[in-house]
């Protein structure tokens, strides 16, 4: 298992076998780099696992974050040969905002998006 | 206007004066760095669950706020003399963000150019262009997507306003006045 504590401007991330999770506020100062911390990690873990979810419960995010969330799908959408993999996007109820940025991720990438209001 | 280091107070007047903000929730005026954006933010959103905002309202509020300060906090450097503001008041329906900053005039005339592209687009096309820049764009290795502006605008639904004053022969003092409405 692998996890990350959350700080003040970045996610908790847990990583265990089926499983991604991530939450919280992510606005570190260099996105890429907080990325990169779990990268492979990640990637290890989707492709020994039968199937995959991953659950993002996001406070709220800057745009570099953004794109480093997008750079994941696509590597995940590309790259990882488990098609048995889905991305699970909670939010508030009623954050409509927070649900069209995971409908916007969904539309650019070709992964199975699942919405849950919690 | 350029707001010098003691004319906080009449800035905040002004502002009141233009658009009837009947209370101001946080107004920042120094230096900013990681620690002084996230507890701003924190600050912001205390006050939207004090004002009742809707969680959908709350989170444009704080996506836009944590892209403008942490611009500010990135490029502050250029000037002791003069040091970037962040102000947000209350009007109907939403909030109205003040910020000033220095900038180049290289990236005067980059923010510039940005801003006039998407004030003229439509709901439809801003959208489009948003998602575009999103999947095309490419993130450098200190983090700068460059779709900052693009963020701002699409989540306030273009109520933006700038404005650059003269400094010196080399920097601008840029201001930004952000609404976010509960009528996106």
């Amino acid at each position: 298992m692998f996890k990350l504590e959350k700080t003040n401007h970045t996610p908790e991330i847990i990583i265990e076998p089926g499983l991604f999770k991530m939450s919280g506020i992510c606005t570190p100062e260099n996105p890429p780099k907080f990325f990169m911390q779990f990268h492979d990690d990640l990637v290890n873990s989707i492709n020994s696992s039968a199937s995959y979810e991953l659950l993002f419960h996001l406070d709220y995010f800057n745009t570099g974050a953004s794109k480093c969330l997008l750079n994941l799908f696509k590597l995940i959408n590309d790259q990882v040969k488990n098609p048995q993999v889905k991305v699970v996007w909670t939010y508030e109820q009623g954050d409509d905002e927070m649900k069209e940025s995971g409908e916007l991720f969904a539309e650019i990438t070709e992964l199975p998006f699942e919405y849950s209001e919690i | 206007m350029i707001i010098q280091n003691n004319q906080l107070s009449s800035l905040l007047t002004k502002i009141a004066e233009k658009e009837a903000v009947t209370d101001f929730l946080v107004t920042l005026h120094g230096h900013f760095n990681q620690d002084v954006v996230m507890a701003t933010v924190k600050l912001i959103e205390d006050k939207c669950v004090e004002l009742n905002y809707s969680s959908s309202l709350t989170t444009r509020i704080k996506m836009v706020s944590v892209e403008i300060l942490q611009n500010i906090s990135k490029h502050q450097h250029l000037s002791d003399e003069v040091l970037p503001y962040f102000v947000m008041g209350t009007i109907p329906n939403g909030v109205s963000i003040y910020s000033g900053n220095m900038v180049t005039n290289a990236a005067k005339n980059l923010i510039s150019d940005r801003l006039t592209v998407y004030s003229g687009f439509d709901r439809d096309q801003l959208k489009s262009f948003y998602r575009d820049s999103l999947k095309n764009t490419h993130i450098s290795e200190t983090g700068n997507a460059g779709i900052g502006l693009l963020d701002i605008v699409y989540r306030s639904n273009q109520q933006v306003e700038f404005s650059f004053h003269d400094y010196n022969s080399e920097l601008y003092y840029f201001g930004l006045n952000v609404s976010i409405k509960n009528n996106k």
